[in-house]
């Protein structure tokens, strides 16, 4: 045996490792999917569009989602509007991002934080609602 | 010599399989507690909200929208009927913490949140044109439904009537009729009837305000 060869216990320790990690992984990948709790943001984040995307604005003539997303001007006006009937729809415990094609509004988004979110087409672009547990 | 070189490995063997062994726990721990531990629950509760809140519902107005007199009527076997995954559940329906269906006590189930507005209709708006003086009525904003009852007098002949420019009643030998038109929700609404110079007669509009309150539904099953 030539001194360059690799010992046979690190070879057979290396195959354990492999196989340590395989059950392992397959721990993972047969529970995967989303936790419940990304599950529940997604689907307040999805009621809060559908909220906004079917509720008249005052002095406007669409929906308040696409309001939003129409022009600079419509934009700025339908903001405070959209923030107080979002800080009403969502639960007390939960905190809110829309992100418009002119301009994003909301509470700022923490780094670390488990994020629902919704994207929904207008057609004057996309509009996305993205919430968390504050 | 070759004797201490296999100490060395095995040392480094046993090493990496003892982090192996580490790692691999904590993962499967981590994916084990990430788990769902009620999916009988989660899921009746999830599909007692989706068809509480749906847009076909018969609780509701719209997507989201759910109809303040079917709130008042709903009991726990309309739930049962609307979602049978809640059959023989103990349940608890709120609205912002208030009660609105509960039977049983489901410590122990899951709740599942929604966020819903609660339509409530005003009283109805009756506006009255008379042909002679005037063919529009003005409809506001936030108004999806109409009943036009169009009463033409001697010598009119009315054909059609437009809610802003769509034609939305038609009868090529004149209308004398009392039909429900669909508008536009989220602007204001001109309805104008072709009614020439010399008409008379009358067009009646009426439609129902609405009122949204939002509130969050709270869903509670234990199976």
């Amino acid at each position: 045996m030539s001194r360059g060869q690799l010992s046979l216990t690190v070879v057979e320790a290396v195959v354990g490792v492999v196989l340590v990690m395989g059950v392992a992984a397959g721990f993972t990948v047969v529970s995967t999917g989303p936790t419940p709790s990304t599950a529940e943001l997604d689907t307040l984040a999805h009621d809060a569009a559908t909220v906004l995307a079917s509720e008249p604005t005052e002095g406007g003539r669409d929906a308040r989602l696409a309001e939003l997303a129409r022009a600079e001007e419509s934009f700025a006006a339908t903001r405070p509007s959209a923030r107080d009937r979002l800080a009403d729809l969502l639960p007390a415990d939960v905190l809110f991002r829309v992100r418009t094609p002119h301009g994003s509004f909301g509470h700022p988004q923490p780094p670390t934080a488990t994020i629902g979110s919704t994207t929904v087409p207008t057609r004057y672009g996309p509009v996305t609602i993205r919430v968390w547990y504050g | 010599m070759r004797a201490q070189t296999n100490l060395v490995a095995l040392v480094l063997a046993l090493v990496l399989v003892t982090g192996a062994t580490v790692v691999g726990v904590a993962v499967a721990d981590g994916a084990l507690a990430g788990a769902d531990r009620d999916p009988l629950d989660r899921h009746a509760a999830t599909s007692v909200a989706d068809r509480l809140i749906a847009a076909d519902s018969p609780t509701t107005v719209r997507a989201n929208a759910l109809d303040v007199a079917a709130v008042e009527a709903l009991n726990a076997s309309r739930v049962e009927v609307l979602a049978p995954p809640a059959e023989g559940a103990a349940l608890r329906i709120t609205l912002d913490g208030e009660s609105v269906v509960e039977r049983g006590n489901p410590t122990g189930g899951v709740t599942v949140r929604r966020s819903v507005t609660v339509v409530s209709h005003l009283a109805p708006v009756r506006q009255a044109v008379n042909l002679s003086r005037g063919s529009t009525v003005r409809v506001p904003r936030g108004v999806g439904r109409a009943t036009v009852a169009v009463d033409s007098g001697e010598n009119t002949t009315i054909r059609t009537v437009r809610a802003d420019g769509r034609v939305v009643l038609y009868d090529g030998a004149g209308l004398d009729t009392n039909a429900t038109v669909h508008l536009s929700r989220y602007e204001p609404t001109t309805v104008r009837t072709g009614a020439g110079a010399n008409a008379s007669g009358r067009v009646v509009v009426t439609y129902r305000r609405s009122a949204a309150e939002t509130h969050t539904l709270a869903v509670t099953v234990d199976v």
